[in-house]
């Protein structure tokens, strides 16, 4: 028999893990496991690539931001809507579908950049607190919109408390622009 | 309160409270910078 309240036990679960591996001090152990992994990242094709042409870097680099722009764009629209700031003559759910496109499609640029940049400078970004932070809040916001934020506005959004869409839309907005700024921190460190 | 809404809150309660403690402590930590360098 699945438990009652299957969603709410995995962010707990999640939320849980985090903190378990934070006060347990596990995350170091995790943290030093990795360090063959990064330094082997550097060694592949696609990391001699990107550490030995630097104008291949700078044309993914420019992609990886352009992604971040699609993406960014995406969430700002769907979570000005939710809030009710902007596009409030568009129905909410015909906004959110597509919006929710061009997420997935910013979500998917930033992916496959990343891992060729990340790949390029692999043992640098190890040694960065900072990029475990953007890993962090990448993980964290990609569970919350695939996992909880897009069922939720699938159903009656109309019906549901304006508080909870509101938390919604802050919480979406908060965790996107903690990932963009890591993220641009990444390049100045 | 249905599963999806009540997981909804949670992640966002804790999203928006780990949102606030972390850039808190990184402006902490300019400031302090800030006025090792300046006084």
């Amino acid at each position: 028999m699945a438990p009652p309240f299957p969603r709410t036990l995995m962010v707990l679960a999640l939320i849980g893990l985090g903190y378990g591996l934070a006060v347990t001090e596990l995350y170091l152990r995790l943290w030093i496991a990795l360090l063959p992994v990064f330094e082997w990242m550097e060694t592949t094709p696609v990391g001699a690539i990107g550490k030995t042409w630097g104008a291949a870097f700078a044309v993914i680099e420019a992609f990886h931001l352009l992604g971040l722009a699609l993406l960014g764009g995406a969430v700002f629209m769907a979570d000005g809507r939710l809030l009710g700031l902007c596009f409030t003559e568009i129905p909410q759910r015909w906004l959110e579908d597509q919006l929710h496109r061009l997420f997935m499609a910013g979500l998917w640029v930033l992916l496959i950049t990343g891992v060729f940049m990340a790949c390029a400078v692999a043992v640098k970004i190890y040694y960065l607190p900072v990029y475990w932070y953007k890993m962090l809040a990448l993980a964290t916001g990609i569970i919350f919109a695939l996992y909880i934020r897009r069922p939720l506005l699938q159903q009656d959004v109309e019906s549901m408390s304006p508080w909870l869409r509101r938390l919604v839309a802050l919480s979406s907005l908060m965790i996107w622009f903690t990932v963009a700024a890591t993220g641009r921190w990444i390049g100045f460190s | 309160m249905t599963d999806l809404k009540l997981s909804a809150l949670l992640a966002s309660t804790v999203i928006i409270g780990g949102f606030l403690v972390y850039w808190f402590l990184q402006i902490q930590s300019v400031r302090e910078l800030l006025a090792l360098a300046y006084g």
